[in-house]
């Protein structure tokens, strides 16, 4: 990408129409049209869920520390999994990532705000609606769904209210996706600065570009999924009873055929983070700016058309398995080019190890991994050995977790002095990433083995051969839970005021038109245009 | 972080209790802490396990390569050491390369793959056929042809309650251990016919490389053909409710004279155990069999006292709406099941005999006995409402 | 923003939600068709 300059930096001076001083009090949030504002209130929501999420995962793992049934009966060892799932996955992923993209994407492209400045309020307010639902499903008659986080038929047609809560928070959170989505797109096509064409944009609002379509796309298939358990439950349908006409496992493939571009939707973003840090820290420009927008376009598009590999032991005729091995083993091309180019920014660069870059570097060392267990599972014969095993579960922690999480850990140590003005504490930020890296493959990496000898996934008790590695996985998880909490002292730190103030540009390396602005961003920046060369 | 170690290492050495006797490698299931694939007893779990290290050995040449290539970036490109920036960011040539090489390298993993995708798909010559039905939570067998053809029995997790709560040490096959194990004979193709009662299942047996899931009004199949004898444990793998990990399978590879003999004992004892629901049976001896038909049936949900776990799990001790009331309704139930709800029909499960005898159980079982009509309930009468 | 800029994001919006509904209102009618 060639280097963006601007040629007109704005102090934050009014401009015609909506001139306005500050908001205050709880009327700036409720009523928040901003897009920092609401960035803040999207990654504070993610971080909540976060822990939420990862309470439900120690409480899991504590039942898996020994065989038997210590603490907790089946059906709410499988609430528990089954409420994780869900809840990092639509509370704290997603959500984080769009709070990114509303802080980052306006100040990257120039633009004094997003397409939609009140849905993008709407959007954000859905949220603890949603939230409320999940965790309210718990105290429902019954409790929270046990159905798993893919909610498959019939299973989910025999849950009490739970699951009813948990389709309506299903409903909410989408429309906020959705929503959210929409605003993206149209300010990335409509709003950017003059003179900063598509191909100048920095890649992390190309991911979101694309990631937007992906949403808007998908996320109206989940909406149907749901609906149509919705119905079958209540309403008289049989979409997914062969009593009635149906099949569950027409439930599947529309389910997956949102669910794979969905973990799509959940890593491009991490892509685009990643594309920005290394750079910065190796002080040389992303290496092949084009193929990696080729790259995620080709990924995109891709992950619709192989959807069914989550489907391997369902029954499909020896055309379909042979399609879907294909389809999906081709997807691991544009991923490994993505790969190579950011090995190659490092190439010969000026490297230092600042907290974001660590986690970038983590990242791609440990979503490889990720990946490679991945092109593994692509094989159908050997998905069909370890399908619904720990082998998967240890295969989407690792992209999920060492990929989009850690993604969002390094974006967030590599933006907070634009978003706090303070240098956040550097030596914290360092505990807290090798606490991250260490804990997360003690708990995770085991796993591959508890899954090729035949563990199977959402089982509360087990049978004692596996008992070991499930230990090692428990200690890892409290210890990663623990670790969180560094993060988020650190953050508390820099937005209290303490450290030392930050500069507009702190990062020698970086680009980018954000890095123009006063740190912290002042609340209204770009009101009139930059124009970049 | 070492006190929540060392409460948690404490808490385990009470758990485990008299229970930890040296753990060994369970025969025809895990082994301790296995690193890897079972090798297995068929064709295609040898296939399988080649296809991983395969895949494996390349996957680890690849990340050495690109890892090695990055830690010697980490090492020697460092600002700290006086590295300068260079200034490229693109390469065609090497951008195309490592397009194209990766692409040749997944169409070579992709041929053997595909051999073994169209084996395990071929479920054709089948030398014995049995249908594998999936409930909440146990599974069914039935042989369709060969000697022992329509023998039909359930086979449920005969692991105790009390091992799995810990009031008990844990047995050596512990969670993987039935009543009746599905028999079969080596070397003999054996094609499977799934489906479920209720919700999806899967049968998965590591030792063969199968895992097919059993789906609700529909038929799937696979097939295994064991090389060698002995006893091989799986477990089901799709989560189908709260006892998901307690549905077992174990699988007896025998030889030809053995099964044979299997078959003709199983015959017999259908034939001579032919339950006739025609003639009247003593209170006794339906509260008898209507104690075991519960314990194997009805107490995951039910429970042992009858309390049952409300709201999911009525309780049948002191319940007016159907066991202290006119038999037809709770005959009704039991056949047809509640459908919306975790109550499942027994109609295809159990035989009238069964059912009479459990629900004559559940009206004098615990402070149900001299309360509510029709205390006895025969097979004749369930047989009139099917 | 210009009026314009409003105008264009207006109809990029609309045609985007347009999109939206369609897709769930083809994945329910495709759904019961596939029934028999």
């Amino acid at each position: 990408m060639s280097s963006v300059t601007a040629d007109h930096v704005p102090a934050s001076q009014g401009h015609d129409d909506h001139h306005h001083a500050v908001p205050h009090g709880w009327r700036r949030w409720l009523f928040a049209t901003n897009h920092k504002d609401i960035g803040t209130m999207y990654l504070i929501f993610s971080f909540i869920m976060l822990l939420e999420g990862g309470t439900l995962a120690l409480l899991l793992r504590t039942e898996l520390f020994e065989p038997g049934l210590q603490f907790f009966q089946p059906e709410l060892f499988n609430q528990f999994t089954t409420m994780h799932g869900l809840i990092m996955i639509f509370g704290a992923i997603m959500p984080a990532f769009v709070g990114f993209a509303n802080w980052m994407i306006p100040l990257q492209i120039g633009a004094s705000d997003m397409a939609f400045a009140r849905m993008n309020n709407f959007s954000f307010w859905l949220l603890p609606v949603g939230a409320i639902l999940f965790t309210g499903s718990f105290f429902a008659p019954g409790g929270a769904t046990a159905s798993g986080w893919t909610m498959y038929a019939p299973l989910s047609l025999q849950m009490g209210p739970g699951m009813d809560f948990a389709i309506f928070a299903v409903h909410i959170l989408g429309a906020s996706s959705i929503m959210g989505a929409i605003n993206i797109v149209v300010t990335i096509l409509n709003m950017r600065a003059p003179g900063m064409t598509l191909m100048k944009m920095p890649l992390f609002c190309w991911t979101w570009l694309i990631t937007a379509y992906l949403l808007i796309a998908v996320m109206p298939v989940l909406a149907a999924a749901v609906t149509m358990l919705l119905t079958d439950r209540h309403f008289g349908t049989s979409f997914f009873n062969a009593a009635g006409g149906g099949d569950p496992v027409l439930y599947q493939h529309v389910f997956w055929f949102f669910g794979h571009p969905e973990v799509y939707i959940m890593i491009l973003p991490a892509f685009g983070i990643v594309s920005a840090i290394v750079p910065a820290f190796a002080r040389k420009p992303l290496f092949g700016y084009a193929s990696m927008v080729y790259a995620t376009a080709a990924i995109a598009i891709l992950s619709f058309l192989v959807w069914a590999h989550h489907m391997f032991a369902t029954g499909m005729p020896v055309t379909g398995q042979l399609y879907f091995m294909y389809a999906t083993m081709l997807i691991s091309i544009p991923t490994g080019v993505k790969i190579f180019n950011w090995v190659a920014t490092m190439w010969r660069g000026s490297l230092t190890f600042e907290t974001p870059m660590l986690f970038a570097i983590g990242f791609i060392f440990v979503f490889t991994i990720g990946g490679f267990t991945g092109l593994i599972l692509a094989v159908a014969p050997i998905d069909i050995a370890v399908h619904d095993t720990y082998y998967v579960v240890a295969h989407f922690h690792y992209v999920l977790v060492a990929g989009s999480l850690f993604a969002l850990f390094g974006g967030a140590y590599y933006w907070l002095p634009k978003w706090t003005g303070r240098m956040y504490d550097e030596r914290l930020g360092k505990w807290h990433f090798w606490s991250t890296m260490i804990s997360f493959n003690v708990t995770f990496f085991p796993m591959h083995f508890l899954g090729l000898a035949g563990m199977p996934r959402r089982y509360a008790d087990y049978a004692a051969q596996f008992t070991d590695f499930h230990q090692v996985a428990t200690i890892g998880a409290f210890w990663f839970g623990l670790s969180q909490l560094i993060f988020l002292y650190v953050v508390l730190k820099a937005y209290s005021g303490r450290g030392e103030p930050a500069p507009a540009k702190p990062w020698e390396g970086a680009e980018g038109l954000e890095w123009s602005v006063p740190s912290p961003a002042p609340f209204h920046t770009f009101e009139t245009p930059p124009v970049v060369k | 972080m070492k006190k929540l170690r060392g409460v948690l290492g404490s808490g385990a050495m009470l758990m485990a209790g008299a229970a930890s006797a040296q753990v060994k490698d369970m025969p025809g299931g895990p082994r301790v802490n296995q690193l890897n694939l079972h090798e297995g007893v068929t064709t295609i779990s040898h296939d399988v396990m080649w296809l991983h290290w395969m895949m494996l050995i390349i996957c680890t040449v690849i990340f050495i390569g690109v890892f090695g290539v990055m830690f010697y970036s980490i090492l020697r490109h460092r600002k700290s050491r006086g590295a300068v920036a260079s200034k490229f960011h693109e390469h065609v040539g090497i951008e195309v390369a490592w397009t194209v090489i990766p692409f040749i390298i997944v169409i070579a993993m992709a041929l053997p793959a595909t051999r073994t995708v169209v084996a395990m798909k071929d479920t054709s010559s089948a030398d014995l056929t049995i249908k594998v039905t999936g409930y909440q939570w146990k599974w069914g067998y039935e042989y369709i042809d060969g000697p022992a053809q329509n023998v039909r029995f359930l086979s449920n997790l005969s692991t105790p309650r009390t091992q799995i709560t810990g009031a008990e040490p844990r047995g050596e096959f512990y969670l993987m251990e039935v009543d009746n194990p599905l028999v079969v004979p080596v070397n003999k193709k054996v094609r499977l016919v799934l489906t479920s009662a209720d919700v999806i299942h899967s049968w998965m047996v590591p030792d063969f490389g199968v895992k097919q899931d059993a789906i609700p009004g529909f038929l799937r199949d696979t097939w295994f053909r064991a090389q060698k004898t002995g006893t091989y444990r799986g477990q089901c793998a799709e989560l189908c409710g709260k006892d998901h990990a307690f549905m077992p399978i174990v699988v007896k590879v025998v030889s030809d004279e053995e099964y044979a003999q299997w078959a003709a004992d199983q015959k017999k004892a259908l034939a001579s155990a032919a339950d006739d629901p025609t003639k009247e049976w003593t209170k006794e001896d339906l509260m008898a069999r209507g104690q075991k038909v519960f314990g194997a049936n009805c107490v995951a949900c039910h429970q042992a006292n009858g309390k049952g776990m409300p709201p999911t799990f009525p309780p049948l001790d002191g319940d007016e709406k159907f066991v202290l009331a006119p038999k037809k309704g709770q005959i009704d139930t039991v056949l047809n099941g509640h459908p919306g709800t975790a109550m499942a029909a027994f109609r295809d499960q159990l035989n009238d005999v069964e059912i009479a005898s459990v629900i004559t159980y559940t009206r004098n079982a615990w402070s149900n006995a001299g309360k509510g009509p029709d205390p006895v309930v025969q097979p004749a009468d369930v047989t009139a409402q099917r | 923003m210009t009026p314009e800029q409003r105008r264009r994001n207006r109809i990029a919006g609309i045609i985007l939600a347009i999109i939206v509904i369609a897709i769930f209102a083809w994945t329910f009618l495709r759904g019961a068709e596939l029934m028999n």
